[in-house]
């Protein structure tokens, strides 16, 4: 990521330098996504003013967002600003990565094992793990939320696989 | 329509024994899980969102406003304890809460913080009760485009407090009524945006968009944080009620923080928040010598809190009233409300009295528990703060995920909890608070229901937005907002405020 972030030679002639990285990236994200969102709005009827159709208001605040990614995309060619911020792969990825595996096992494996997953893989997001103390907290957490969610609150979760 | 009988009719509601249970509930979870770092009252409200759902919906109502209140009150005490603010509106508690408790005066400090909460609660339990019939009354006149024109201007409120780049909050603003329009088409039935996945045909899951940007996402850009060492001041708390001689220095801050809370409140975007800044700045401006401010003065805490309480009560004022929501935590309300089949608008104070009143008056009883649960209770709050962030955050994880699960028992939400969080924290990342995309989300459907009714009327001529003059006003003042924040002079003022 930190790579992408000049685009041509820094200084050279006519070639336009990126100065404000952050600002770049994040209207061209805005950018990108108002133009799908015109784009994709188009299957539906559009209408007219008097008569809209499911397609009318996307087009227009995709136009809007897509406008808006504009105004912070070009204006970062010409003013310094903010780098592209770090972003930390490590927390990013385990912590999703462990809702998902919550999300997979909970149907199949029942709702306690999906915890004790879900925190296993949750806790390698903290670059310092302690493998015991992991466990220990995956197992309690598993007890306690059992207890509070099925057990106090009733909500019917299936708690063992195949139960 | 008497005040006093309503009011009568509220507590009849409020008093009952199941109701009063589960506001103390809410006040006692949302102290609990407001007083973590890391976790603000949005985070809360949304983790604890599904205890609620198998109630009835005052006391459901009843349980949330006591959680909010709750998790207020805790993001004050980490303020103060831990000089990490548990949200925004309690940045400036942080200021002379946090030299308080350094010079050995956390005790005094928690307390004012409690005694000037309550105080400003029940001040603002009054200005609801009093301003929301009569413009309950008036929002039923409003004609759609009214109505679009007031969602265009609680919108730009909204932006125009939220931090950073205002051009990126206005993005974020659009970007969540993009969201809100995913589902299908009130009007024409048409299903959009759904890329052929079943599960998105009612929506995106509102429970599991705030949880991934508030919630998840949070926790991530807490753990890249870590090895940032805290002070946490446990050990020397001293007596948590305040001296007599604090409380009459305190006296008239509380007053001028909660009549400038109550007041800011009701406005659009983030009333708590403003108004604790004003307050703080008011007050060292205008108190009484010996002033240090920034060096541990009382005041400096009494008339932020008072203000920001006064102004998280009055903000319940356009939601009840006009379905508006001025702020992330509101908008919850509303995604609770309607998940409890209840359409928030100026209806509900006619077709629902007892919900209404019953709310009103548990505003005022949350706050009395407030003060009984957090003067004693300040030692249990205090070693919470101990507990450190590796064992925090697995719970917080789990927590998001039964809520977001238990909403629809249906596993695909999870995944679009996974898609939020990565989102919200690349987002937050690039500069984009996540609060007005919120507001964006729960405002989408209807803006565009009240555009095509206000259209429809008017034969296709968007001039209508401009001929009706309640329609011109609020546009005229969401105009007038924006050049205030386009002026460099109020620009810097306002990046001033925000950087204290």
């Amino acid at each position: 990521m930190r790579g992408a972030v000049c685009i041509a030679e820094p200084g050279g002639g006519l070639a336009l330098r990126i100065r404000s990285p952050s600002d770049f990236w994040c209207g061209l994200l805005f950018l990108a996504i108002g133009v799908s969102v015109m784009a994709l709005a188009q299957h539906y009827r559009v209408g007219s003013a008097a008569r809209m159709g499911p397609g009318f208001f996307p087009t227009l605040l995709g136009g809007v967002l897509a406008f808006l990614g504009l105004t912070l995309t070009v204006p970062a060619l010409f003013r310094d600003g903010e780098k592209f911020p770090r972003l930390h792969w490590r927390p990013l990825i385990m912590l999703l990565l462990s809702i998902a595996v919550f999300g997979a096992t909970l149907e199949f494996l029942g709702f306690a094992i999906a915890v004790v997953a879900m925190v296993l893989v949750g806790s390698l997001a903290d670059p310092d793990l302690r493998p015991i103390e992991s466990i220990g907290v995956a197992l309690f957490l598993a007890v306690f939320s059992v207890g509070i969610f099925v057990g106090l609150l009733g909500i019917p979760l299936p708690i063992w696989p195949g139960l | 329509m008497d005040i006093l009988s309503n009011l009568a009719l509220g507590f009849g509601v409020a008093i009952s024994l199941k109701n009063l249970l589960y506001c103390f509930f809410g006040v006692f979870l949302g102290t609990l899980i407001g007083v973590l770092p890391g976790i603000g009252p949005v985070a809360t409200v949304a983790m604890l969102l599904p205890l609620t759902f198998n109630l009835d919906p005052a006391t459901a109502m009843i349980m949330l406003a006591g959680i909010y209140y709750g998790a207020q009150y805790g993001g004050s005490t980490t303020a103060i304890l831990v000089n990490i603010p548990g949200e925004s509106s309690s940045v400036v508690t942080t200021l002379d809460g946090y030299q308080m408790a350094r010079q050995g005066r956390a005790g005094p400090a928690l307390g004012i913080a409690a005694i000037a909460s309550f105080v400003a609660g029940t001040f603002a339990t009054l200005v609801v009760a009093l301003f929301s019939p009569p413009l309950a009354e008036i929002a039923l006149k409003f004609q759609p485009a009214d109505y679009f024109s007031l969602m265009v201007f609680g919108l730009v409120g909204a932006v125009v407090l939220a931090r950073g780049s205002l051009r990126k909050a206005i993005a974020m603003v659009v970007l969540g009524l993009l969201l809100g329009l995913v589902g299908t088409d009130v009007n024409s039935g048409a299903i959009r945006f759904t890329f052929g996945i079943p599960a998105l045909a009612e929506g995106i899951s509102f429970v599991a968009l705030a949880m991934g940007m508030f919630g998840i996402a949070e926790v991530i850009y807490n753990l890249e944080q870590r090895g940032k060492s805290r002070e946490v001041f446990t050990s020397r708390l001293g007596s948590v009620l305040p001296s007599r001689d604090d409380l009459k220095l305190c006296l008239w801050s509380i007053a001028r923080g909660t009549g400038l809370g109550a007041v800011l409140g009701i406005l659009p975007g983030g009333g708590a928040l403003l108004s604790s800044f004003a307050a703080y700045t008011i007050e060292k401006k205008i108190a009484k010598a010996p002033r240090n401010f920034g060096d541990g003065d009382i005041r400096g805490v009494a008339a932020p809190e008072a203000a920001n309480n006064a102004g998280a009560q009055t903000s319940f004022i356009p939601m009840l009233t006009l379905g508006v929501p001025s702020n992330p935590t509101m908008a919850l309300m509303i995604g609770a409300l309607t998940i409890q089949g209840i359409q928030p608008g100026p209806q509900v104070l006619s077709q629902r009295p007892e919900l209404f009143w019953g709310i009103v008056a548990s505003m005022w009883i949350g706050n009395l528990f407030l003060l009984a649960l957090n003067l004693p209770l300040v030692g249990l709050w205090v070693r919470l703060l101990a507990v450190p962030y590796r064992l925090l955050f697995p719970a917080i994880l789990v927590f998001c995920c039964i809520g977001v699960f238990t909403i629809n028992n249906n596993v695909f939400d999870l995944f679009q909890l996974v898609a939020f969080a990565g989102l919200g924290y690349v987002l937050l990342k690039l500069g984009c608070e996540p609060a007005p995309l919120i507001l964006g989300l729960v405002l989408g459907p209807m803006m565009e229901e009240y555009l095509r009714r206000a259209l429809l009327i008017s034969l296709g001529d968007p001039m209508v937005l401009v001929t009706s003059p309640l329609s011109l006003a609020f546009l005229l003042a969401a105009a007038g907002l924006l050049i205030s924040i386009a002026v460099p002079l109020i620009r810097a003022k306002r990046e001033e405020a925000m950087k204290e």
